[in-house]
């Protein structure tokens, strides 16, 4: 009894009990909290400030509060899509609808194919159809803007790039709705052994590069007027003057916003076919006696990721060549498909690979996960016969070596692990990372490659065409373009620039198959200096015939007086010179040839102007001669329709409500707001829990020593 | 004589001690190493913007910096004086506010936007009041006055984020809450702050209010 009265660390215990269950039940505790909080740290590494994925300018929402109204104008979309072979030919309806109790004059930035040749487009009003006209942009926006101010509804429709358009709507009365509808051509994609094609839905925010103009000297369209003025979240640049153009709001699902689409799809592929998929969506297929009728599963889907449609013939059934014409008036249009040689591939020669990886902030999210998974697939693949380096850009370019390596076991684990510490944070500032990859070592013996792995997100697309075409040189530019919406303008016109080719991959599962077929690439084009016999008066485009890679067919457009009895196509393989010859006996006459032709010319057309043959003045009539006369979309014609009756006619009430339809953040991307926190109080809260725990355990210890 | 318990034999216990005494110390070494950066790079970064100041051209405050100083902040009811970088990078906010590319800079027309890490350059914000008055220096030594006119949180999962470039507000956005460890949290508090007109321009504004 008296024990318990003398204090515990003066009794001397030669055989101390021990208490091993506090003991052990405190410590557990501790590893417990500590591990836990360990893993907290480890799983927020991502939120670290000190490497954070940072807002860039091309990842902002924005929704101007002044009087731009992002809530009011509901938007719902339908395409409906035929294709017949490899020619898309789609009806797109966008129907707005009005939610508010004013007027509301809307605008809406939305993308199409990069190929896409608009050439029609009408507006309804209740059952009433008004057709629209083609116009010079200029006085498309004239005519527009006197009809909103006169209470007449009206839509404008406008190319901002290839792929981006935007679309205005005036007058749209409370509560009721006006269809816009347009009608644009496509060519599907072949490759190997099966077709596909992709309609963008939304796009990824661009990145602006340059610095802001002062507002005094902005490009007159952008601030000329009220109705026009349609301000984004960027500012107009030196780099980039359309930047408000180019840069709606985003919305996400969570925000309540919702843009739905629903479409139909009735597929005539002349082959028998062996599958048909879509990769990004759940379809309904009804197969009928004209093809098939396909729809989406669930009816509607979020306009947040691009569809793409795969069908797959046969395998006997695949395509090798083929011939289609149209006749407009006195002139013959004609499009012709021929499928590469199939040779053995040749035997891989020594090359030098630079990888380029954008880690800018509109690769967070899914993005940065998919552009990694490719590039550590790419390097594993590399043999002793490579050299590669690695260059990963933001802001500024960093590269892994100095110099390309050879890719050994050493270098190739250094660059995995090197992969694998990437974050995706800051601009997108593409010129430096290009020169610096092009600037890389030169050697005629080796084949000297670019991959250029990118969402593209960037808005002075044009400027950098440039610099590949002056750069590249010797070098081959391959692009792989990530994400759910990546700016395929950017992803098939650098490639085309760069003589290479381009691969997506919208989904990590993507990755092997997308990979491998590059790499196939990688190893060399299978036909050179490519020529087609086409008649010695047709105009013919693409006028020079790009390398052939594997699996990817050549396609070339001609407008000529006569179809001759066959059109001849030649050009070297590695061990022979390849020729053929496709009769027109069995040519097909389709509408639409002659469109896709004169989107070819323009496309031509802005290539010589980006190369200084043409001044931007003459780009600009030819362009407007050639859209105008085949009632063609592009930078410099527009699409107008104005309704005959006036609608509002309370010109002294209020002016209509400026509205915006915003853009759905693409699937898998994140909004990049700053990270403003820092691991500070966390770890000054481990360092607590620590502190406490070793404490404790001396406490324990010295107490059990002295027990 | 007291034995001290890690002289001597070394215990399982001991060492699972000096382990954790030890991983404590580089926690607080961590937490004190980025709160001490954030002070200590300030006045450096006070040294550059005098610089640019005087010469009108872009200053490093370090040789190897890869950001420069853009705007003074003061915040006088808050005793605060911060210098804001070029940029919301990491890199930067780890040493000053950062000014949010592609935002319009101090005496420019815009929206300009600046964040700062809430555990420190932007700790003060929770206490910042509407109507509180801070001023933003430019680059040509003028200062412009801003009235706090609100305060939001938001979500960044799900709400827009208003940046009007037809307005000429200015935007501090740091993390919310403030005294949360999570390092990525989900929220963000901004303060909202309009210019107050010069003296002549409120005249003016008050005779056309008058006609």
């Amino acid at each position: 009894m008296i024990k318990k009265r003398i204090p515990r660390d003066l009794i001397f215990d030669p055989y101390p009990k021990r208490k091993p269950a506090v003991f052990r039940r405190f410590l557990v505790l501790l590893l417990v909290g500590l591990s836990t909080a360990i893993a907290a740290l480890h799983v927020k590494a991502e939120g670290d400030p000190e490497n954070a994925p940072v807002v860039d300018a091309g990842a902002l929402t924005a929704v101007s509060n002044n009087g731009l109204r992002a809530d009011v104008l509901h938007l719902n979309t339908h395409a409906d899509i035929k294709i017949n072979g490899l020619l898309v030919d789609v009806t797109y309806h966008q129907r707005f609808k009005n939610r508010s109790d004013e007027w509301v004059n809307g605008v809406y930035t939305f993308p199409l194919p990069e190929n896409a040749a608009v050439n029609d487009m009408t507006i309804r009003i209740g059952e009433r159809i008004i057709k629209g006209e083609i116009k010079e942009r200029a006085d498309a926006r004239k005519i527009f803007e006197k009809a909103v101010k006169e209470g007449r509804r009206a839509a404008l429709t406008e190319q901002q790039r290839p792929n981006l358009f935007t679309q205005r709507i005036g007058n749209i009365p409370p509560g009721e709705e006006i269809e816009v509808t347009l009608r644009f051509l496509d060519i599907a994609r072949f490759q190997r052994d099966h077709f596909s094609w992709r309609l963008p839905t939304t796009l990824t925010p661009r990145f602006v590069p340059g610095t802001p103009l002062q507002l005094a000297d902005p490009p007159v369209e952008v601030v000329n007027s009220q109705l026009s003025g349609f301000a984004g979240w960027a500012l107009a640049t030196d780099e980039v003057d359309d930047a408000p153009l180019i840069t709606p709001p985003i919305a996400t699902a969570s925000s309540g916003h919702s843009n739905p689409l629903s479409l139909t799809v009735s597929l005539q592929a002349g082959l028998e076919l062996a599958r048909i998929d879509a990769l990004y969506h759940q379809l309904d297929i009804r197969k009928e006696d004209q093809g098939h009728h396909i729809y989406l599963k669930e009816g509607q889907s979020e306009m947040d990721r691009d569809f793409v449609l795969q069908w797959s013939p046969v395998a006997s059934a695949s395509p090798t060549a083929a011939l289609f014409q149209q006749q407009l008036g006195n002139e013959k249009y004609a499009m012709l498909m021929v499928m590469p040689p199939q040779h053995p591939q040749p035997q891989a020669l020594p090359r030098d690979i630079i990888f380029i990886i954008d880690t800018s902030g509109s690769m967070q999210g899914q993005s940065i996960v998919q552009a990694k998974a490719s590039l550590q697939l790419a390097v594993s693949k590399l043999t002793l016969n490579d050299r590669f380096n690695v260059i990963a850009f933001n802001d500024r370019p960093l590269s892994m070596f100095a110099s390309p390596q050879i890719a050994d076991e050493a270098t190739t684990r250094m660059a995995k692990g090197w992969i694998a510490a990437l974050q995706a944070e800051g601009g997108t500032q593409m010129a430096p990372a290009l020169s610096a990859a092009f600037m890389q070592s030169d050697e005629p013996e080796r084949l000297q490659q670019v991959v250029f792995i990118t969402d593209g997100a960037v808005g002075n697309e044009s400027a950098l065409f440039s610099q590949i075409k002056a750069q590249a040189k010797q070098k081959r530019l391959f692009t792989v373009g990530i994400g759910s919406a990546p700016n395929s303008y950017f992803m098939t016109k650098a490639a085309e620039y760069g003589r290479g080719a381009f691969e997506y991959i919208g989904d990590v599962s993507e990755v092997n198959q997308r990979m491998n077929r590059l790499f196939d690439r990688l190893n060399g084009s299978v036909a050179k200096n490519i020529s087609i016999g086409w008649p010695q008066d047709a105009e013919v485009f693409p006028a020079n015939v790009p390398d052939l890679y594997r699996d990817e067919p050549v396609l070339s457009f001609a407008r000529l007086s006569n179809m001759p009895n066959a059109v001849s196509v030649s050009g070297e393989t590695a061990s022979q010179e390849w020729r053929r010859s496709v009769s027109s006996e069995h040519v097909t006459n389709t509408n639409g040839i002659g469109a896709h032709w004169a989107r070819k010319k323009i496309a031509h057309i802005e290539d010589l102007g980006r190369n200084g043959e043409l001044s931007e003045d003459n780009v600009k009539t030819q362009i407007i001669d050639v859209a105008l006369t085949h009632r063609l979309l592009s930078r410099f014609t527009a699409f107008v329709a104005v309704d005959t009756q006036i609608a509002r006619n309370d010109s002294a009430l209020r002016p209509p409500l400026r509205a915006v339809v915003p853009n759905m953040l693409a699937q898998g991307q994140q909004l990049a707001y700053p990270r403003t926190a820092t691991r500070a109080q966390l770890m000054l809260w481990i360092g607590a829990l620590c502190l406490l725990a070793g404490l404790g355990i001396l406490l324990v210890q010295w107490r059990h020593r002295h027990d | 004589m007291i034995k001290l318990p890690f002289a001597g034999k070394a215990t399982p216990a001991g060492l699972l001690s000096a382990f954790f005494l030890a991983a404590a110390l580089l926690c607080f070494g961590d937490s004190l190493w980025i709160s001490g950066k954030a002070v200590v790079a300030q006045v450096l970064i006070k040294g550059a913007w005098e610089d640019t100041l005087e010469t009108g051209a872009e200053q490093k405050p370090w040789a190897w910096a890869d950001t420069w100083p853009v705007a003074a902040i003061h915040f006088p009811s808050q005793n605060e004086k911060l210098y804001a970088l070029a940029g919301s990078h990491g890199s930067s906010l780890a040493f000053g506010p950062g000014h949010l590319d592609g935002t319009a800079l101090p005496g420019e027309q815009g929206t300009k936007v600046f964040s700062a890490h809430r555990d420190t350059h932007f700790r003060f914000l929770e206490h910042v009041a509407i109507g509180e008055v801070f001023n933003i220096q430019q680059k040509d030594g003028r200062w412009q006055h801003y009235r706090v006119a609100d305060t939001r949180i938001v979500d960044i999962d799900s709400a827009p984020w208003v940046i009007d470039p037809a307005s000429n507000e200015v935007q501090l956005v740091t993390c919310y809450p403030f005294n949360s460890m999570a390092p990525n949290p989900t929220k963000r508090y901004i303060v909202v702050g309009l210019p107050i007109p010069p003296a002549s321009e409120r005249g003016r504004q008050l005779a056309r209010l008058r006609m």
